[in-house]
């Protein structure tokens, strides 16, 4: 009897760097669609997410040995790349995503204001709950974005985004906190909830 | 547990992560008795529903097959000879430039600055390194290029030619490397690079005629003025946007006025250079 085992990501790299082009195209296959979307969900453009794609592996492919397994899981690591690609995409053309750093830290207690008089998902149907959700996450800053996509979407723990992001994990989390109620904020102004109103009430409900 | 305390929690309530079993129960607790944190609450969990719904309708998006077939060529490439770099041939890179090319500009860059920095200077230390060697020459060499009555040297010209159909001028003969001659007594082109004139003041009067001059400007492309094997220098007179055209500043309200300039010819009467005399 035979067992048959998924090989790690570590094993996998360990063959291809010797020459093993199944190992490769095995650990492409399994890493690359999250690489994609996660650029993609970043840029918000496709082009970007092929070349960001394309550039991590040829890391990958050319400087295998920079990868340190003591710092983090191959998977962080190839999102870390990832990561550096797109940041410089998209600091070379900021045309790809409406980056909303004006809604930035002088805003930092807005979100202490966000109390539900409606569900702000609510009446919308699903495509326009992904729309409009997409829409509210491309418009964040980039820091808090990214931290949304790999925790939210792409649901990694807050110690795997650290290890991405190259932060702290008390980062994350706060990061994590303040991004999520910019995006209420973002959806509720997008239904016109009035706001003041709700500042009203968490002064109550802090008081 | 307080408003604040319930807003440390609230992300994690809402996300479904793991939680201390007192804590989440106390959270719990907190918005059964708080409407505005059970609001907040509800409006977190509706977030993360929306965000669920996004993560499941982006799950197919996967780069295109071109990217394996790109990547598995350059693998095999590599794999083949592992000493080739790595480099993306298709679409356009992250990084256009190759580290190579870069490196390969920036020498060039420093190569032109450094180029830039010290040929004015071997310009006038080599052409008129003559010049400068008849500067040196004990015998003064008053031209009369101020004009006259403007004439600084007691001694008069030692060699100087005011053509008659020209009475601006004045030609300067401009020796051959090989020709120099301490006794020649041939004249220098008035002042070189700002040095005043010998005679035409005494050392404790103030010196009021100094000439300044611009280095010589090449009038013909690709002209060397170390290699000149002799010639004229002619004082001249122009207008003063003469001056612009060799990128020279120049005051706009004083441009109706004219300007000195000494004309470097060669031997076969060609002008060579040009400079700017105040």
């Amino acid at each position: 009897m035979t067992l048959f085992t998924t090989p790690s990501d570590d094993e996998l790299l360990r063959r291809m760097s010797a020459g093993d082009e199944d190992a490769f195209v095995t650990l492409y296959r399994r890493r690359q669609g999250g690489i994609y979307r996660f650029a993609l969900q970043m840029s918000g453009s496709e082009a970007v997410a092929e070349d960001v794609t394309q550039e991590v592996f040829m890391v990958l492919i050319g400087e295998a040995g920079n990868y340190d397994p003591a710092k983090g899981s191959l998977s962080a690591y190839l999102y870390g790349v990832a990561r550096n690609h797109v940041l410089r995409a998209l600091s070379r053309d900021r045309s790809f995503v409406s980056i909303g750093d004006h809604y930035e830290e002088e805003n930092e207690m807005a979100h202490e204001g966000l109390i539900a008089k409606e569900d702000p998902l609510g009446d919308l149907t699903r495509n326009e709950v992904v729309e409009s959700v997409r829409q509210a996450v491309t418009a964040l800053p980039a820091h808090y974005r990214e931290v949304v996509i790999l925790c939210d979407l792409h649901e990694m723990s807050y110690v795997e985004a650290a290890q991405v992001l190259g932060c702290a994990v008390g980062t994350v989390r706060s990061r994590l906190h303040r991004a999520r109620a910019l995006l209420i904020e973002k959806l509720r102004g997008s239904r016109g909830t009035d706001s003041a109103s709700d500042l009203v009430n968490t002064a109550r409900c802090f008081a | 547990m307080s408003c604040r305390s319930f807003e440390t929690t609230i992300t994690d309530l809402a996300r479904g992560q793991m939680l201390e079993a007192r804590a989440k129960e106390e959270a719990l607790a907190h918005v059964r008795d708080c409407r505005s944190c059970a609001a907040r609450l509800a409006d977190e969990q509706s977030l993360t529903a929306g965000l669920r719904v996004v993560a499941t309708s982006a799950v197919l998006n996967e780069a295109p097959a071109r990217v394996e077939a790109l990547l598995l060529s350059t693998f095999r490439q590599r794999a083949a000879s592992p000493f080739v770099p790595v480099s993306a041939p298709a679409r356009a890179r992250i990084t256009p430039w190759p580290l190579w090319s870069v490196a390969g500009a920036a020498a060039a860059a420093v190569i032109l600055v450094v180029a830039m920095l010290t040929l004015p200077r071997l310009l006038t230390s080599k052409q008129p390194a003559r010049l400068k060697a008849q500067i040196n020459q004990p015998t003064p060499l008053p031209l009369t290029i101020n004009g006259p009555g403007e004439s600084e040297s007691p001694d008069g010209p030692t060699e100087t030619a005011t053509t008659a159909n020209n009475p601006g001028r004045e030609f300067v003969d401009y020796p051959a490397p090989g020709s120099m001659n301490r006794r020649q007594g041939l004249a220098r082109p008035a002042s070189i690079n700002s040095r005043p004139n010998r005679g035409a003041s005494s050392p404790e009067a103030p010196d009021t005629n100094v000439e300044i001059a611009t280095e010589y400007l090449p009038l013909t492309y690709g002209v060397n003025l170390s290699q000149l094997e002799g010639g004229q220098v002619v004082r001249v007179e122009l207008p003063r946007s003469a001056m612009q055209s060799f990128g020279l500043p120049m005051n706009a309200e004083r441009a109706g006025e004219r300007v000195k300039a000494d004309v470097l010819l060669g031997h076969d009467g060609v002008a060579r250079a040009i400079r700017f005399v105040r």
